[in-house]
């Protein structure tokens, strides 16, 4: 019997588990600060507003080092559903109303009538639509929109777009291996990895779900597409 | 939305400013009838004695019943109505998370603290949900299939927000009206739209009420392998394997399951059993252990969990050489006894009882040729006799196991007849008894009696009687009545003396073959050995009168 015995992965995947908590509890504390803050001053509750996405960006990495451990544990299966697209966007969204509000971001929302249904996992695709949308209003200047569609070729496809300065170079030549993860960009990479896994995991009749990454022509901005068969 | 909203609305939570503070939010959204309450029990009253549309339940409710509990009890217990929305609120964050820790499933959760904003949006859905889907959940109510079936069918086709669900409830009501050809149709054309992981588990249970168990458990194989968390994809699996007759494979399945969602009462405590009956201590310990645990402040705590525990940690405790785990194991039996002390002052009498019991049991010192251990064994003996017909007979049959494993074979005997005569037992509990009379040992003394046994007759084969003889003794150490065994000891033993000249020696031979013959007197005549019995009885009585 080797019960007794835990993994360092298991440890690990605990304590995150329990740092992830506390952050959850550092985070509602903030909030209830910005939200009271801001009938008064501004400057406060915009640095404060900052530190309320970085403490999002933490939050995203221990979900994503979660989401490794139950992928190599594989418990990390998707569990797809028919899912009422309306309400899955309605939930993302909630989560950055206040930050949104504050950072006098323009942010839109509009969801093709054929695009009200589809199969996917709900929970899954909402922590990728967290990650991607945590980083477009952490690097936006003013505008971020979120389209919904579905392509002529059966994709449902999720369009996020903003105006800010666009995806450096080396994240745009981002090719899905592991060997484009590196720490010296700043940038790591292991965000668009894991959203890769995921996406892929949408899978029907040998079609597996991706995304791109673009920058717009007209204003430079980032652009990120998922298409989810 | 300032307008009032004509719903009856129940708030749970330990606290009273969080219950004011969530109050005033739906004070706020236009809900006038809001019931509170601050503890699990008392929160089960109101919800006997009034019809909710919506109950908002911390998972945390301080001591006492958690959120959950409190879900599974109501659930359980068929009190809460399908036209009731559950709603758990939880400060964790994750939603996979909270996912993997409540299995009873509320129709919603709220991560906790919340915004107005956040209550509005998810209040308006509520009550869209409620309004949409009226019809059938008051066919659920009424317990009405056809309409079911009618109303959900007619969601599916006119509401897409609801269509998921819909099929959901049209499967499942298929399979339990025993609609079972409609049901194979409707789940082919919904696998046919998209692989969905209900639905193959509803083809599972379709295949079950047909009781094709074989091809249930072929699909539910390759469900829980395509999704490692499906947690009743575990249980049903269990059950199957169950049916089959296959209890080692309903230990894995159960424990799979386990490890997906470990705080469920039902699949703990399925387990604990079926590994208990496969005399698997280990795991049958671990599973009591939550058992108990998971029972704590709940309508199901009782001392039989706690017997169950105790029993599985001494029966370890025999098992295991290792000073170290004997240790431990001590200490954690005297840690539940003193809890079993603590949580039951109404049962006094009992509780005070087991802890004495299961102290002997697990007393490195106590042997049967102590005089302070023979004095606790006959005190064991008469108070479970003065209270044979109050006691939790599982709680007797453990005292007449720790009288044998002393060697108090009579006293045993005895106890267990008294126990037979006392009370009317179940079948499951009159077998239990059977088999302690027969051999009061573990698997694991049984399985060396059995080796040695076997080699003995080996050499008995051989006419090497000396060293068979030998191996008889040995073998009786460990399991000092079980019939075949004794037997074979006999008669070696009146071969030796056959074999010999010196009338002393062998005048001590056949006084402890007569001795050892003695324990057996408790057999039948339905016993497979009861003809040898008689015969080497008969034998033995002839070969002392000539000597």
């Amino acid at each position: 019997m080797n019960d007794d015995q835990l993994s360092l992965e298991t440890i690990m995947a605990t304590m995150v588990h329990d740092i992830k908590n506390s952050l959850g509890l550092i985070n509602s504390q903030l909030d209830g600060v910005i939200h009271k803050l801001s009938k008064t001053s501004g400057e406060e509750v915009n640095s404060l507003v900052r530190v309320r996405l970085e403490t999002s960006r933490i939050n995203n990495d221990l979900m994503h080092m979660l989401g490794f451990y139950r992928l190599r544990t594989e418990l990390l299966s998707p569990v797809i559903e028919d899912v009422f697209l309306e309400d899955l966007f309605t939930d993302v969204i909630s989560r950055f109303d206040m930050t949104l509000s504050e950072l006098n971001i323009d942010f839109s929302l509009s969801i093709a009538p054929e695009a009200d249904c589809w199969f996917l996992d709900p929970v899954l695709t909402e922590g990728m639509l967290n990650n991607v949308l945590t980083n477009s209003i952490r690097y936006t200047h003013s505008k971020l929109s979120v389209k919904v569609l579905v392509t002529e070729d059966q994709w449902l496809k999720i369009q996020i777009t903003d105006d800010g300065e666009g995806y450096p170079e080396s994240m745009l030549n981002w090719h899905d291996e592991v060997s484009d993860i590196n720490f010296k960009t700043g940038s790591t990479g292991l965000g668009l990895y894991f959203n890769q896994q995921i996406a892929s995991m949408h899978e029907t009749n040998g079609r597996k779900g991706y995304f791109e990454l673009e920058n717009d022509s007209d204003n430079g901005g980032a652009i990120f597409t998922l298409y989810l068969p | 939305m300032r307008e009032t909203i004509d719903k009856k609305f129940l708030v749970i939570d330990d606290f009273n400013n969080v219950r004011k503070s969530i109050k005033s939010m739906l004070q706020t959204l236009g809900i006038q009838e809001i019931d509170e309450a601050d503890n699990g029990q008392r929160a089960t009253k109101k919800i006997s004695q009034n019809k909710y549309d919506v109950i908002l339940c911390d998972y945390n409710l301080g001591p006492g019943k958690d959120g959950q509990q409190l879900l599974y009890e109501l659930r359980k217990k068929n009190m809460l109505p399908f036209t009731t929305i559950y709603v758990i609120i939880t400060a964790e964050t994750a939603r996979i998370m909270v996912m993997g820790a409540l299995e009873y499933s509320p129709d919603d959760y709220l991560a906790k603290p919340f915004a107005l904003e956040t209550l509005k949006q998810r209040l308006l859905r509520w009550l869209d949900r409620l309004d949409v889907t009226m019809p059938v959940l008051k066919a659920k109510d009424e317990q009405n299939s056809k309409k079911i079936v009618d109303e959900a069918k007619y969601i599916a086709d006119s509401e897409p927000r609801y269509r998921g669900w819909a099929q959901k409830q049209i499967s499942d009501v298929l399979i339990k009206s025993g609609e079972l050809e409609q049901a194979e149709e409707f789940l082919k054309t919904v696998m046919g739209a998209r692989a969905q992981a209900w639905a193959q588990f509803d083809q599972a249970r379709l295949e079950m009420a047909r009781n094709n168990l074989i091809e249930a458990v072929t699909i539910l194989e390759d469900l829980v392998k395509k999704y490692p968390n499906h947690v009743a994809g575990y249980d049903c699996l269990a059950e199957c394997y169950a049916k089959l007759n296959l209890p080692e494979k309903q230990v894995q399945a159960l424990s799979a399951g386990i490890q997906q969602s470990p705080r469920n009462f039902d699949r703990q405590k399925t387990l604990a059993d079926v590994a208990n009956e496969l005399e698997d201590h280990f795991i049958a310990g671990k599973a009591y252990k939550e058992v108990v645990g998971l029972a704590e402040n709940s309508w199901q705590e009782s001392t039989h969990h706690y017997n169950d525990l105790l029993s599985s940690l001494t029966l370890q405790f025999d098992e295991t050489d290792d000073p170290e785990k004997r240790k431990a194991l001590q200490r954690t039996i005297i840690s539940y006894s003193k809890k079993l002390i603590k949580r039951f002052p109404d049962e006094l009498n009992q509780v005070k009882y087991m802890a004495r019991l299961y102290h002997i049991a697990s007393d490195e010192k106590a042997s049967p040729e102590q005089p302070q251990t023979q004095q606790a064994l006959k005190k064991l003996r008469t108070d479970a006799e003065a209270n044979i017909s109050d006691f939790n007979p599982e709680v007797t049959a453990v005292a007449a196991r720790v009288l044998y494993k002393h060697h108090q074979f009579k006293d045993g005997d005895e106890l267990i007849e008294s126990l037979k005569n006392a009370q009317t037992l179940d079948e499951r509990i009159y077998e239990k008894l059977d088999q302690l009379q027969n051999e009061p040992i573990s698997k694991y003394a049984r399985e060396k009696a059995l080796e040695l046994n076997k080699h003995g007759m080996e050499l008995y084969e051989k006419k090497n009687f000396d060293e068979a003889f030998d191996q008889f003794t040995e073998a009786l150490q460990y399991s000092p009545r079980h019939a075949g065994l004794v037997l074979n000891y006999v008669q070696t033993g009146m071969q030796l003396v056959k074999n010999s000249s010196d009338t002393s020696t062998s005048k001590g031979m056949l006084n402890s073959c007569q001795e050892i013959l003695d324990r057996l007197s408790y057999i039948s005549e339905r016993h497979s050995q009861y003809k040898r019995y008689q015969l080497l009885c008969g034998k033995l009585k002839k070969m002392r009168e000539k000597l």
